[in-house]
This record gives structure tokens, sequence and C-alpha cells, in this order.
């Protein structure tokens, strides 16, 4: 490894109120203030290490803050911030094999790939997550039962731990699958090598199937063999109507459609209005009725366009359209967005899903937006998708509805516990220990806290998530 | 004050009087407070009170090269920072001829130069996370020069145009500071004065956490506001003439 080691770890800082910032998680349902560090060196993160150890005071590890909840928050921490570690380092154009600093963007790797020819193998949501936030939660797309998860397609990558200093990890390495997927409690992920997938066109073409029943849903998932990537939206005031969405990439040559100016949409929606300001308007919409109403719109206009032999779309925009959006969920303001996101083995899901949104339309705290996605298990320690479904609903939280809202989670998770549950700590800001445990399993925990004993032997490493759910203490 | 207004506050000077009294509502509206006060069997009782909400924290303001440490354990111990109340005051009794270069400092050091070391690190926090709210207690003696107590008015004066001056340097970061002016309360401060009618530090308390967000100078009462409008606008030769 070409990292060099100049520093004095003798001398402990004292934190400076001046470098307190207050971060929120992604959905404004948790908050935190702590101490921000800016990592441009390596020398940083172990002088972080060295700080936290003399100071006693722990360290948190901060990417682009995409989470909904608290996995990244830790009041009163030093915050390590690794936007600034976010160097894409080289791209090999025989392999196709991606050096990128952990800070580095989907979006800075997919802008500086897409020219050649090469895609991510597995992107998120939003192209707004950092690749350490890609390894730690060991993300899945919609590609999911064709490619599995983000940490799949690693060749190796380098970690900076207080425990075992600066190592490189290939994923034959025993602990790789406990990093992968570990929430960034063992360690500072300092770069990785991604295998990129190779391209001729920019372009998906993109299908939409609206449903009106769940077994309508399941039945276009399971029999779809040859797309690449499956999502299903549903309409949460109205059980079972939906749409799914399959895409498949393009395989004919159109290297013009691999430019980013073909890539990156207008800044503009209807009616010229700037899409960056497009949250005050949705703001109208963010109540009950705005999105009941919404929502069957979206459906109608699908029911207009069944299978039509679909529509190219870029791949940007196929695949993360709301981050053209910015700030869309401060829609949800002054309230915050609370997401729930489970895995429910194939066989539990038609029955699941349905009794989510039963129970949810009776506390009348409809999601907004729920997506359903199919899965294969996924190889981490804390694995958290299962051979089945996936779903996520989107709940608005108020003032007012918190304690309704909280109960309705409740229910939600023992429903979930009671079809063999498995949860995304991403989006997690309410699980409780013993949810964690069934979740996860005891024995992974353990294992996991082994790992941890060995990483980071003091605890220097936390998050308001982990201490919740009791997970990351050392036996 | 909203039930869950602030999660986590510091009373500085939180064991007697109107401290003791906001750390008191403070932590029956939910918040972990940060106690600071010199007498720490007082803050005891508090902490008593109200287990798991209040943090005894036994310092001295005067000791300025602590005031960051300080902080930092109340920070620490807390776990976030909303509110920050400086109450710490003092007002010896002071003859009508005496001039104790001893009595005066010590007002100047605990009244202001404490509330400034104080004050300073909590904005360059709040600054920096961009959100908090600063609490001044302040006093209406503040507001004129009096024969009775020239040091201690001055003190008081002083905190308010510091108190101002951070307002007008903290309100577009999203940082509100308060001023509140009460007058006479029933406290340790003024029980040698045997002021009559003086209100309750428990309804003092009460009002100056209502009136904590307002980010501008507040009087305790509507009347208060009135009669000390019109106490400033009377000329200096008129004013040394009323026995107040």
């Amino acid at each position: 490894m070409d990292i060099s080691l100049d520093t004095d770890l003798s001398k402990a800082e004292i934190p400076d109120p001046a470098s307190v910032q207050t971060d929120w998680g992604f959905g404004y349902s948790c908050v935190a203030e702590s101490y921000h560090r800016s990592v441009t060196s390596v020398d940083d993160v172990l002088r972080a290490f060295a700080d936290a150890k003399a100071s006693g005071r722990p360290i948190v590890l901060r990417g682009n803050g995409r989470s909904y909840g608290d996995v990244s928050l830790q009041p009163e921490a030093i915050s390590l911030d690794l936007t600034r570690w976010n160097a894409v380092e080289s791209l090999d154009p025989e392999t196709g094999v991606l050096v990128a600093r952990s800070g580095a963007r989907l979006e800075d790797i997919w802008r500086f790939a897409l020219p050649d020819g090469w895609w991510l193998p597995v992107v998120s949501g939003t192209m707004l997550t950092t690749l350490a936030g890609a390894l730690s939660a060991n993300i899945h797309g919609k590609n999911n039962v064709q490619s599995g998860t983000f940490g799949e397609h690693i060749d190796w990558l380098e970690i900076a731990s207080p425990g075992r200093g600066l190592e490189r990890i290939t994923p034959d390495h025993p602990d790789f699958w406990t990093i992968v997927g570990g929430w960034g409690q063992l360690g500072f992920i300092l770069r990785a090598a991604i295998r990129m997938k190779k391209l001729t066109s920019g372009s998906v073409l993109v299908t939409d199937y609206p449903t009106e029943t769940w077994d309508q849903l399941f039945a276009l998932f399971e029999n779809d063999h040859d797309s690449d990537y499956q999502v299903a939206w549903m309409d949460g005031f109205r059980s079972g109507k939906g749409i799914y969405t399959n895409a498949k990439t393009i395989s004919a040559d159109e290297p013009a459609s691999l430019r980013t100016s073909y890539q990156v949409p207008s800044d503009r929606m209807a009616l010229r209005i700037r899409k960056d300001q497009a949250h005050k308007f949705l703001r109208w919409f963010t109540n009950r009725p705005g999105m009941k109403f919404l929502s069957g719109l979206k459906w109608l206009a699908a029911v207009k366009r069944p299978g039509d032999g679909g529509r190219m779309l870029p791949l940007v925009a196929y695949h993360f359209p709301l981050d053209f959006v910015p700030e869309w969920q401060r829609a949800y303001r002054p309230g915050a967005l609370v997401q729930f996101q489970v895995g429910i083995p194939r066989e539990a899901a038609p029955a699941a899903f349905p009794a989510f949104l039963r129970a949810a339309q009776r506390a009348k705290l409809e999601p907004y937006l729920v997506v359903v996605k199919v899965h294969r298990p996924d190889p981490s320690l804390l694995s958290y998708l299962c051979d089945g479904y996936s779903i996520a609903l989107d709940f608005h939280q108020t003032r007012r509805n918190q304690p309704r809202l909280r109960e309705l989670l409740r229910e939600l998770t023992d429903l979930s516990h009671a079809h063999g549950a498995k949860f995304y700590m991403a989006k997690d800001s309410f699980l409780l220990p013993e949810d964690a445990r069934k979740s996860f399993g005891s024995e992974a925990i353990n294992q996991f806290r082994w790992a941890k004993s060995r990483f980071d032997p003091d605890n220097l490493i936390t998050s308001s998530l982990f201490r919740r759910l009791e997970i990351a203490d050392n036996p | 004050m909203r039930q869950g207004a602030y999660k986590f506050a510091i009373v500085v000077g939180a064991s007697s009087g109107i401290g003791a009294e906001l750390v008191r509502q403070l932590a029956e509206s939910g918040c972990r407070v940060a106690a600071v006060a010199r007498r720490g069997d007082r803050l005891q009782v508090l902490a008593k009170e109200y287990p798991n909400r209040v943090i005894p924290i036994v310092a001295d303001v005067l000791k300025f090269d602590d005031t960051a440490e300080v902080f930092l354990r109340c920070t620490d111990a807390l776990g976030g920072l909303d509110l920050v109340i400086y109450n710490s005051g003092i007002m010896p009794d002071v003859a009508p001829t005496e001039f104790n270069f001893s009595k005066d400092h010590a007002m100047i050091e605990t009244n202001l130069s404490g509330a400034i070391a104080w004050l300073n690190v909590t904005a360059e926090r709040f600054l920096s996370s961009r959100r908090g709210t600063i609490v001044v207690i302040g006093s209406v003696a503040g507001d004129r020069g009096r024969r009775g107590q020239p040091v201690y008015n001055a003190s008081k004066a002083g905190l308010h145009a510091y108190a101002e001056a951070l307002r007008n340097r903290l309100s577009r970061s999203g940082v509100r500071v308060t001023t509140i002016k009460p007058g006479p309360v029933a406290t340790d401060l003024v029980a040698h004065l045997g002021f009559r009618g003086a209100m309750p530090a428990r309804q003092a308390a009460e009002i100056i956490l209502a009136k904590s967000g307002r980010g501008s100078e507040q009087y305790l009462k509507i009347s208060h506001r009135v009669i000390f409008a019109t106490i400033r606008l009377i000329p200096s030769w008129i004013f040394r003439w009323i026995p107040i």
C-alpha cells in the first residue's frame, strides 16, 4: 500500500466548538451535532483515532448523509467527514476495474467512467451515496436478483482501523463480509476497486405494467426472467394497485448516449419550474388528500400506456430520478420522512405486504410512497436481504402524528418478525435491540462483536444506531 | 414554553433563585439540563429531584481559563445543545457613599466577564451548527445609571449591550439571542433589599422560558416595559433627584 504514516499520535487535539455542525438523517427524523473533521489524507484518519483514544470522545463516520436515520450520526462525537476524500483514481480500460477513494459519490464514478462505456454494476436509488456508504451499507439496486449487492463487485478495499492499522482486504479475507455491510463500525474504508460493467449504450428500455392486485404484481416479478432491472411502485392508499416496471440494457452500439450531456435531464420541469424549487410546490401535496390524488393520477397515467413496447431512458435518469429534484425530501418539512424498509421471504411476502398496508390504512397513516423489489440473499455478516421481496414505505411524520406513527411502526415491525423479516439499517431510526437480534441473529451479532474487538478494541467508532441497537458493544 | 421545545440546555448560575427554577421547569418539560454553579450541594438537590434530567456541573464562572473545558463537559454530558441561559449574577449590598473596588470588580467579573466567557464559546458553537438559543438574564437596573448601585447597573447595561451585539452577529445564522430584564424577583440576590411585591422565582422562570425564543429584549411584565420605557426618557438632570 502506498500510504505514508506521518502522524505524531501522542498529541491529542481538543475539539473546537467552531467545528460543531448539525447533521440530519436524510429524512429529517434524526439530528445530531458533532465535531466535524474533514478527511483529506490518511494521516487525518489516524490522527482522529488517536484523538478519540486520548479524549474518550467517540468517532462517527459521515459520508454524504443519504441514510434516512441515525446510522451516520452520533451527538458530540468527532464526525469524520469523508466528502473531500473523493478522487476517482483510475480506470483500467481493459478490465474495467475502477479505483476510487471512499468519499467519491456514485455520481463522480459514473461521470468518470460512462464516457468510456463503463457503468456501476449496482447502484442505489440515489447517485449521491459515497463509495464508503455503498460498501458500508452493501447497497442493492433494482437488479439485485441479477447482480447481487455492491460488495459482490469489489476486487479489494483498503481500510484504516484503530486496532489493525492499514490493510488491504480482498473478498477471500475472512473479515471482508463483516466490513462490507458493517456500517462503518470496523474502520475507515480508504479506497476500493470496483469491477465495472461494460455497456455500449447509455440507454435502457423501460416498460410499465399497471397492476390491480398484489397477485398480479408477484406474478409479474416471478415470470420476468429476461429483464435487467425490476421494481414496482405501489399506491399506498389503494392496496394492490401499482405499476411494475422492468428495464433492459440496450446492446446496440450508441456511443452518443454514453455522453454526460445525454444522461443528465433538464433542470426544469413542467411550466418551466426549476426542479430545485419543486419541493416547495410538492409541499402542497404532502398530505393525505394530496398524495392520494397524485398516487391515483400516477396509476391512471400508467394505465393509459400499458406495456406499450416501452420507452428509452438514459441510465442516469432511470436510476436516479429523484436526484434531479434536489432536496425533494424537504417537501416533508416541517415534519420528517420516515421510511420503513423490510425484506420478507418469497413465500411470506404476498400475505405480509397487503397486511402492512391494511395496518397503515387502519391507522390513517398511509405511506405516500411504496416501493417493492425482488431479491436474493446478500453475503454480508449483518445480512439484510433474503430470498424474496423487500418493501419500502415512506411515511410523513408530523409533530401531531408522531406517537401514532411510532405505534404503527411497532405494529409493522412485529408483523414483519412474524414473517421472518430482515431490516435495512440505512433506513432505520426506531428499531430496538431485540429487533436487531431477530433480524441478524444472535450468532451473527456475536461474530460481529468479535470482529469489532479486533478492529476497534476501544470502541472508538460508533453511531447512534449502533448504540441504540446494542450491536457493536464489545463482549 | 412548548413541551419539548428544548432538548438540551445549560443553565449557568443554577443553584438558587431564578436559575434553580429554570432548571426545574426545563427538566419538567423533558429537557436534559446541565446545571452549572459553584455550590455543588444545591446542585445535588436539583439532580436528586430530577434524576437523569439534571446534570450537576460544579464550576466557578470566574475561572475564565476553564470555561471552554467546562462547556465541553456540559455538551458531552448532555449529548447536544439547544439552549444556554446565563443567569449568574451578584449584587452585594453597597452603601450610598461606598466606593469599594473589590466589590465592584467582583460584580463586573461575575455579571459581565463571566457572561462573555460563557457566551463567546456558546456563540462559536451555535454559529457553526447554525441553530440554538441564548438567553441572557439582565435586569431593569441596567436601563439607567441609578445612584444606589452604580456598578451593578453598569454591569447589566454592559451585559445588555453585549447581548444585543451578539444578537446582531448571530441573527443571520439562525441563532436567537434573547435578553430578559427582570424587575424585582423574590430571590437570595435581592433578599437584603426587602422588596415588596417581588415576583416569585417560579413565575419569573415560567415567563423567561416562554419568552426565550423571541430573540429580542424582553421584560417580565408589560407594565415594566411601559414604566422603563418612560424612565429611559427622563432627562438625567431630573432622574438624579428620583430616589431609586
